[in-house]
């Protein structure tokens, strides 16, 4: 289950994060952000495991291109705030 | 019809983009817009247009900025920096794109000049009227009257060392030549889809190698809830419905320019041009070519109007530009001005028997 949102401010910068994620060999899904993890309005959210996010999120900041947020989707469907 | 306007617009185009302009129209609806597999269809093939373009060109995807041609780029890239009575140092060969903008800001302008077809002494040019009070340099990398290859590599090398912005006018090169805008520390480099790159006309790229003020205001799919345009890359330069259709178009002519050995090309068109000039010139007209040339040739048939030979040129079938091209001040500096040339102008789809056509017609019509 993709549980981790990784929030991004453009759809481009989620489509450099989706094609980072992807050449590690690591499954995701772009997908237009929820409004309550959106800070500014329209956002972008590359949803993958919880087991994949800490290295996604690692491979992201060396690339130059980390998500604005880290959000956990709890199975009840809120969502919290969280550190790979 | 023999199509030798390239410089205008490749018209002829691989069969792969009218397809994949079709598909996008079919397929794909707004990137950026809705979480909906048509909305999806369409941010993927944007995307990979983006992507595609950065891998050729030296740059990350998220620098590489959609427009409408290379003059829309060329205004954002040139509002960006020059600001009223503002030094700013161009070739000159530069387009009215870039000396119509500068004009509207008065802009103090300070055009080069040196022998056509002479990199070096270009190369000088530049170094002696690049001073600390320089704003800017802007130069194209061909001229679009007489295909001289200017020595983009140098004059970045000078720029990036004196800490002056450089934009760059790829709109003849890219496609056909090396355009890197890391390696060069351009602020930016503009380029129509249309021509090199064989997208359909209605695209162009620029480059950002530092951040642009937009020309157009909007929604962008991104921070909406903010009144102010994005602070990054792509989408501050993005507002408004993405021409997708062409970005689809200008992917397709990507792939195609992806697949061609450009040192093959370059030498081929060179061939070609070096051929028709000698031919040209036997039978006694005019002509202008050197050893830095690419894709662009123009001539003149003595005491006849430019503008007259070509509309004769046409009746025969072959399609040519005449008059001044847009560029005045290459003209100017050729010492073609007022009258201007007669411009043909070729690509990777050009044949060889193309030109001996423009010549054999030449010789029919003229001598």
């Amino acid at each position: 289950m993709y549980d981790v949102y990784l929030v991004f401010r453009s759809v481009t910068h989620g489509q450099s994060a989706a094609a980072t994620v992807q050449r590690m060999g690591l499954r995701s899904s772009l997908r237009r952000s929820p409004a309550q993890i959106s800070a500014a309005g329209c956002a972008y959210a590359l949803t993958l495991r919880r087991s994949d996010a800490y290295a996604a999120v690692e491979a992201l900041r060396r690339a130059g291109n980390p998500p604005t947020s880290i959000w956990l989707r709890e199975p009840d469907g809120r969502f919290g705030r969280w550190e790979p | 019809m023999i199509y030798l306007d390239s410089a205008a617009t490749t018209f002829l185009k691989p069969p792969s983009v009218c397809r994949a302009v079709g598909k996008a129209m079919q397929t794909c609806a707004s990137p950026g817009r809705g979480g909906y597999p048509a909305a999806q269809a369409a941010e993927r093939t944007v995307y990979q247009t983006r992507a595609m373009a950065a891998e050729l060109f030296d740059c990350a995807p998220e620098d590489v900025c959609f427009t409408s041609c290379a003059t829309e780029g060329l205004n954002i890239a040139i509002r960006t920096l020059v600001r009223p009575g503002d030094r700013v140092v161009i070739s000159g060969l530069e387009h009215n794109a870039v000396t119509r903008p500068l004009h509207n800001l008065d802009a103090a302008v300070v055009p080069v000049r040196a022998p056509l077809f002479a990199g070096k002494a270009w190369a000088e040019a530049f170094s002696e009227a690049v001073t600390p009070e320089t704003a800017c340099v802007v130069c194209t990398q061909v001229s679009n009257v007489f295909g001289a290859v200017l020595p983009i590599e140098e004059i970045a090398a000078l720029c990036a060392g004196r800490g002056v912005a450089l934009i760059v006018d790829a709109s003849q090169a890219a496609g056909l030549l090396p355009v890197r805008l890391r390696a060069w520390q351009a602020a930016f480099v503009a380029m129509p889809g249309h021509k090199g790159l064989f997208g359909p006309q209605g695209t162009g790229l620029l480059l950002c190698g530092r951040m642009p003020e937009p020309l157009r205001f909007g929604g962008t799919g991104s921070q909406s809830a903010s009144q102010a345009m994005p602070e990054f890359l792509p989408d501050r330069l993005e507002a408004g419905t993405a021409n997708v259709p062409g970005i689809a178009g200008l992917g397709a002519g990507l792939e195609y320019v992806r697949s061609l050995d450009h040192t093959r090309v370059l030498a081929a068109e060179r061939r070609m041009l070096r051929r028709a000039a000698e031919d040209l010139r036997r039978l006694g007209s005019e002509v202008w070519t050197g050893p830095d040339q690419a894709g662009v040739l123009s001539f003149r048939i003595p005491g006849v109007d430019p503008v007259e030979a070509a509309a004769r040129f046409a009746a025969r079938g072959i399609a040519l530009r005449a008059g001044l091209h847009c560029a005045p001040l290459a003209h100017q500096t050729a010492g073609t001005f007022p009258d201007g040339t007669i411009r043909a102008s070729v690509s990777s789809m050009t044949q060889p028997e193309d030109l001996l056509a423009l010549v054999r017609t030449a010789k029919q019509l003229y001598f």
